[in-house]
């Protein structure tokens, strides 16, 4: 093949909790990194709520409010993967390992939602009753896909509608898979980004012509206090360099006490740090291999289908007019 | 879908449909650093059509075609590695936590 040479990145895993990721993707180029942010918010598939059936609402909100609502709710995705969306493929289903008979996937699942508002007493008094996302019953064939935090105790569900006594919510949600490039409620994400990490070059000799309250004044400058001055040997250092800004304010500073050049900044080449945030439908680190998952699907489906376009022969010979309508 | 149109020798320019600068500009950077490739480019005509014009012009030793599926491929092998590095890093990382 023609002499593209694959790069393979480093990776690096610098913190994790249940909720976020942070990680180095290194030796790789820009465009990569983007590509896989941009893959992590619109193109790992999740379960969300996608259609409901209202069979009685009689609450402040009305049936269109509380679909949404419902929609939004983080709905546990772990097992997406058995799942087929309506824009996926028929493939050649997947094959059990124990019984050799082929899986046939998912498509959705039922949660209903029955909930009545009732005078006090049962509710400790109150004349409200909450519906939140405890409240919904979940598909009994299929337990593990729930709402985030289903029934964990000490933790606040979410909260789709209040009643008063008297109002009631009825209603059957239709849980199917899809993309965050649909709609906004199937993103894994909280926030997905990467930064470029600066390094920093401090001149020592430079600055050491000047004077303590100078050399305070160039560290305040930075409104990112990435500097400080080193209290024993009065030395201007760096402090955090991963909270810089590039906002340049330090290097103008230096050049206006007249040493301009004393402290330089670059962007370290071919270095991302990327922050993964979820939702709560997706662990973090699912969501980045599901995003390289998803990226090298495409690149599969884009050279099956690059490779059907324009025969070889049709290529050596100036083609035909068979161009697309687009360019006609 | 993929579809294209030849604009002169070596050069073809691809109509991805459905697709945005998520494939176009790094299928565009892998092609670049190819020695077979002369030129390659991408252009999203319009942002509300979900369309890019990829356009490769190569030396002749291969066809754009070959070059994009080239390129293709070297993107798809890095995701595989990737992956894998990202996985074993990770349960390394999940590692070192517990001890």
């Amino acid at each position: 093949m023609s002499g593209c040479k694959s790069r393979n990145p480093r990776v690096n895993i610098l913190e994790h909790n249940a909720e976020s990721i942070k990680f180095e993707l290194r030796e790789t180029h820009l465009s990569v990194a983007n590509a896989l942010r941009r893959v992590m918010l619109s193109e790992v598939p999740t379960l969300a709520i996608d259609l409901v059936e209202i069979h009685y609402n009689n609450t402040v909100l009305n049936d269109e409010f509380i679909t949404h609502r419902l929609g939004l709710i983080p709905i546990v995705s772990t097992k997406v993967d058995k799942f087929r969306a309506w824009y996926e493929e028929d493939e050649e289903d997947d094959i059990d390992e124990q019984t050799g008979l082929p899986i046939d996937p998912l498509t959705e699942v039922e949660f209903t939602l029955d909930v009545l508002g009732r005078e006090s007493e049962d509710n400790d008094g109150e004349e409200t009753t909450v519906v939140t996302s405890n409240d919904i019953v979940l598909d009994s064939l299929h337990p593990d896909v729930a709402p985030i935090n289903y029934k964990v105790e000490n933790v606040k569900p979410i909260v789709i509608v209040k009643l008063r006594p008297g109002q009631a919510i009825s209603l059957k949600a239709t849980v199917r898979k899809g993309i965050g490039k649909d709609h906004a409620k199937w993103n894994p994400c909280a926030t997905a980004v990467f930064r470029v990490p600066p390094a920093i070059r401090v001149n020592q000799q430079m600055l050491s012509g000047l004077s303590d309250a100078q050399r305070q004044q160039l560290v305040d400058s930075c409104p990112s206090r990435c500097f400080r001055v080193n209290p024993d040997t009065k030395e201007v250092e760096v402090q955090n360099a991963d909270r810089y800004t590039y906002d340049d304010e330090i290097v103008r500073k230096a050049e206006l006490l007249g040493v301009g050049g004393a402290i330089l900044v670059r962007e370290k080449p071919e270095h991302f740090v990327f922050t993964v945030e979820t939702t709560g439908s997706l662990p973090p680190h699912q969501i980045v291999l599901g995003a390289l998952g998803t990226l090298k699907k495409k690149l599969n489906v884009l050279s099956r289908d690059t490779a059907r376009v324009l025969g070889e022969q049709n290529f050596r010979e100036g083609g035909g007019d068979g161009f697309p309508m687009e360019y006609a | 879908m993929v579809t294209s149109a030849e604009e002169a020798d070596n050069t073809v320019t691809f109509l991805l449909q459905d697709e945005d600068h998520t494939m176009g500009a790094s299928l565009v950077d892998v092609l670049n650093r190819s020695s077979n490739v002369v030129f390659a480019g991408y252009t999203i005509p319009h942002p509300s059509e979900r369309k890019v014009q990829l356009c490769v012009q190569t030396n002749g030793e291969v066809s754009p075609k070959d070059a994009v599926l080239a390129a293709a491929e070297t993107l798809a092998k890095m995701c595989d590695s990737t992956k894998k590095l990202f996985r074993s890093r990770f349960e390394e990382f999940g590692n070192t936590m517990q001890e």
